[in-house]
């Protein structure tokens, strides 16, 4: 379908508006008005109804608004109720500068859009001035040939009165206003050729991710590491700072970790004596587990030497290293506790000092069992004389 | 009629230009080659810019400690540059937006320009906080988004949330505001000069505007909409940074004073720059028909009352610390004014409460060059003011054994340069590619058929 139209050309604001006013008078319909500014009053003169837009604007906002308060209150009261500072869970004050902006936000967005979506305004759309000059100086006036009755020439004369510089006839289709179909050819030429290209390049690029090996010694690259190497010295690299030149550096001599306790000993018999007499067994035989936690330690640490029974027949002595003397027989039942505990801890003769394999508790555990394996399986309180 | 046309002021535009005229000579700088002037603004500014950006690099490949910061002092530089820049878009908001809704009709000259800045100033007072950080690709961590932390949200209760809020919508809402306001331009730029990939782009962006009035119809009601929506937001951002120290529990921040003082203050300092800029663009790209007294003498004005109403917030300062009877607000009003940082308070005094004060003399008014030392020395000061705020609050805190002084580094004054090379940069650019004055709406005020207009009997 086809619609005739008439267009005049003017060169002022003030001839534009009295025509709108005269054509309107006659009862012409106006299509529309070109101008290279909002002149003041058109609308008004044109009878044009305010645009809805104002409603698209407040209910963007009201929406807007709305989420915001209701996303708040949902991640800081339901999703994970975070407590800050005591304040409530929906501290409602504290959400209103972003219900705010997110209603501005919303509202400005949202009527932009729906401005860009009634005016059918796009990104790339071909600016076609209806005549030339209409967004310079020059205003259009496009009043529509409604039937037969229209009469050009009367319309004419009244826009020649008004100071039209130009008039013309024009024959429109339909639904194409202004944008012309010629670019349309070559722009689906132009487009077939881009798609072209891009799938050239995937095909380029996927063939040389399959043909160029990836060199697995290689690692990766890094990109914003994050803090993952740190610049410390690790406990084995070499350390300039220190005399011996390693980073881990033996304790201060005395010094005790948490929950350990002082063992004011040293590794001499003298003081093996001495520990006999001064320390108890802090384990009580009868509880639960103690004995059973002793004879784990013992067959793990003690049988591979001094034998599944304490006789001093472990694997290590059969196989010629010297034999300890028998757990179950002589000396070792008559010696206190705090004795053997010395002797475990610092060693003796050829045995090694366990003190950095054993914990202080699981010494005392394997005492109380060495002790189950003699007769009479009784301990021996510090203070008794061997 | 003829009466009221002899006692109203001169014309907004000089020269007695015609429609036409307006189009070719605001495109004119866009056509044709840029000049030696502007070719050598642009190299200083980029060659600064290259520097912020050296500093910026290094200063995040090493780490925060390449800045003065200290355990007591842990906001100095950064901050106070955000703070400014924030302030500075401000003044771009109240042109295009506030005086609009007020119908001033002189906003149409300095609007594009004065909007233009504030995207520019947001853009660099955003870039403050990022690099703050420290681990700046780490920044989306400030986005309420679903993560496997959880999900663990960000604190909505907290006033540097509300200032990531407040700053984004604030730049979104000025892009937007400044892009409608360009469409018509574009379209008229697009249909101009040499064909070539300069008309394609600004024909691209010009969206396929045809001039058609029902479009018109609906952009004047959008047009308005936003301004609306950006004279609250303007007053909600600068309020929302003021939180950030308002909610503190510091002397010196601790006030109620602090939302308006804020507001008032970026008023008054991106007024100062929109003057400065005005100032230096009417002469370089020759727009002395178009930013006349007519601008220039309410924008003095304005800055002259935002800067009294400024001086009034530092004296309701003081009153406040003596009123309420707090030894330690009374100390630090007075340790902003004999403390070890007394020169800045008494520079920020001189810049922002005195010199304003000459522009109550029409005299000075007319005075261009006067006007444009006056509104340096504002900038000056404004800047000064949030050190004040910052530094010197912060600095000698409740516990005497944590005082300390804060000295910026080189790196830190590098990054500050390179905040105003991003920022002259960008406007340079603007003025090069984009019609620096709004075309259309000029058009609308030169005053062709204005009077006429009240004769054309309604039916």
């Amino acid at each position: 379908m086809t619609r005739r139209v008439l267009i005049a050309v003017f060169q002022q604001d003030s001839d534009l508006l009295r025509a709108v006013a005269a054509v309107r008078a006659a009862g012409w319909k106006i299509d529309d008005v070109y101008a290279p500014y909002a002149v003041h009053g058109l609308d008004r003169a044109l009878g044009w109804r305010p645009s809805r837009l104002s409603w698209v604007c407040a209910a963007c906002g009201l929406a807007g608004a709305a989420f915001m308060l209701w996303f708040q209150q949902w991640t800081s009261a339901v999703s994970w109720p975070l407590n800050v500072g005591g304040k409530p869970w929906n501290s409602l004050p504290a959400f209103v500068p972003i219900i705010f902006e997110g209603m501005v936000l919303a509202a400005g967005l949202g009527t932009v859009l729906a401005l860009f979506l009634v005016a059918r305004l796009r990104p790339g759309k071909k600016t076609l001035p209806i005549v030339p000059g209409v967004f310079d100086d020059r205003f259009a006036l496009v009043i529509e040939e409604t039937d037969a009755t229209f009469d050009a020439a009367a319309v004419s004369e009244l826009l020649r009165n008004h100071h039209a510089v130009e008039i013309e006839e024009r024959v429109w289709e339909a639904d194409s206003c202004s944008t012309g179909a010629a670019g349309g050819a070559a722009g689906s030429r132009s487009r077939r050729r881009l798609n072209y290209l891009l799938l050239l390049v995937l095909i380029v690029l996927v063939a040389a991710n399959m043909l160029v090996p990836r060199n697995q010694a290689q690692p990766n690259r890094e990109f914003l590491p994050d803090m993952a190497h740190s610049p410390a010295y690790t406990s084995e690299s070499a350390n300039p700072n220190f005399a011996d030149g390693e980073t881990l550096q033996p304790p201060v001599l005395g010094t005790l970790a948490q929950g350990q306790r002082r063992l004011p000993y040293a590794a001499t018999d003298a003081d093996a004596l001495l520990a006999g007499q001064e320390l108890h067994n802090p384990l009580p035989a009868g509880q639960a587990g103690v004995r059973e936690r002793g004879a784990v330690v013992f067959q793990n640490f003690c049988t591979p030497c001094h034998g599944g029974g304490g006789l001093g027949d472990g694997p290590v002595a059969l196989r010629g290293y010297p034999a300890p003397p028998s757990l179950v027989t002589g000396n070792s039942t008559k010696m206190p506790d705090g004795q053997l505990f010395h002797i475990i801890t610092y060693g003796r003769a050829n045995m090694p000092p366990q003190a950095g394999l054993l914990s202080p508790e699981d010494r005392w555990a394997v005492i109380l069992h060495i002790r189950s394996l003699q007769t009479p399986n009784t301990s021996i309180p510090a203070g008794t004389k061997p | 009629m003829a009466e009221a046309r002899l006692a109203s002021p001169p014309p907004l535009v000089a020269g007695d230009k015609s429609p036409a005229d307006v189009t070719r000579e605001i495109c004119a700088p866009m056509e044709r080659r840029p000049s030696g002037l502007w070719w050598s603004a642009f190299l200083v500014s980029a060659s600064v810019l290259a520097l912020g950006v050296a500093a910026v690099a290094y200063e995040i490949s090493t780490g925060i400690g390449t800045w003065g910061l200290n355990r007591t002092v842990g906001w100095a530089f950064d901050i106070t540059n955000f703070v400014f820049w924030i302030g500075i878009g401000h003044a771009g908001t109240l042109i295009s937006a506030i005086l609009l809704l007020f119908r001033q009709k002189w906003r149409t000259s300095v609007n594009r320009s004065a909007e233009a800045m504030t995207i520019f100033a947001v853009v660099c007072a955003g870039l403050f906080p990022l690099i703050h950080m420290g681990r700046p690709w780490m920044a989306y961590w400030v986005v309420p988004y679903p993560n496997y932390r959880g999900p663990l949200w960000i604190n909505f209760r907290s006033a540097l949330m509300w200032d990531v809020f407040a700053i984004s919508t604030y730049l979104a809402i000025s892009l937007v505001f400044w892009y409608v306001g360009l469409i018509p331009d574009l379209a008229t730029a697009s249909t101009r000069g040499k064909p070539g990939w300069r008309r394609r782009l600004l024909g691209f962006f010009s969206l396929g505007w045809d001039g058609s009035y029902r479009t018109w119809h609906r952009y004047e009601l959008v047009y308005l909409l936003l301004a609306g929506l950006a004279t609250p937001l303007v007053l909600s951002v600068h309020t929302v940074v003021s939180f950030d120290f308002a909610t503190a529990v510091l002397p010196g921040w601790h006030t109620t004073v602090l939302p308006p003082y804020f507001v008032a203050g970026a008023i008054f300092s991106g007024m100062a720059m929109v003057l400065t800029l005005m100032l230096i663009a009417r002469k370089v790209m020759h727009l002395e028909d178009y930013i006349t007294h007519r601008h220039i003498d309410p924008m003095c004005k304005l800055t002259l009352l935002t800067g009294s109403m400024v001086g009034l917030a530092y004296l309701v300062e003081f009153f406040t610390a003596l009123y309420s009877g707090n030894e330690y607000e009374q100390f630090g009003a007075s340790n902003r004014l004999w403390g070890p940082y007394g020169w800045c308070y008494w520079l920020m005094i001189g810049c922002n409460v005195a010199a304003p004060q000459l522009l109550w003399f029409r005299w000075v008014r007319r005075r261009l060059p006067l006007v444009l030392v006056i509104v340096i020395l504002v900038n000056v000061g404004m800047w000064f003011e949030r050190f004040v705020i910052i530094v010197v609050s912060l600095h000698r805190d409740f516990l005497p054994s944590s005082w300390t002084m804060y000295v910026p580094t080189s790196v830190e004054i590098a990054i500050l340069a390179g905040s105003f090379g991003l920022f002259f940069t960008c406007f340079l650019l603007f003025c090069r590619f984009l019609p620096m004055i709004a075309i259309g709406e000029v058009k609308g005020v030169l005053g062709h058929g204005q009077t006429d207009c009240a004769e054309v009997t309604i039916p």
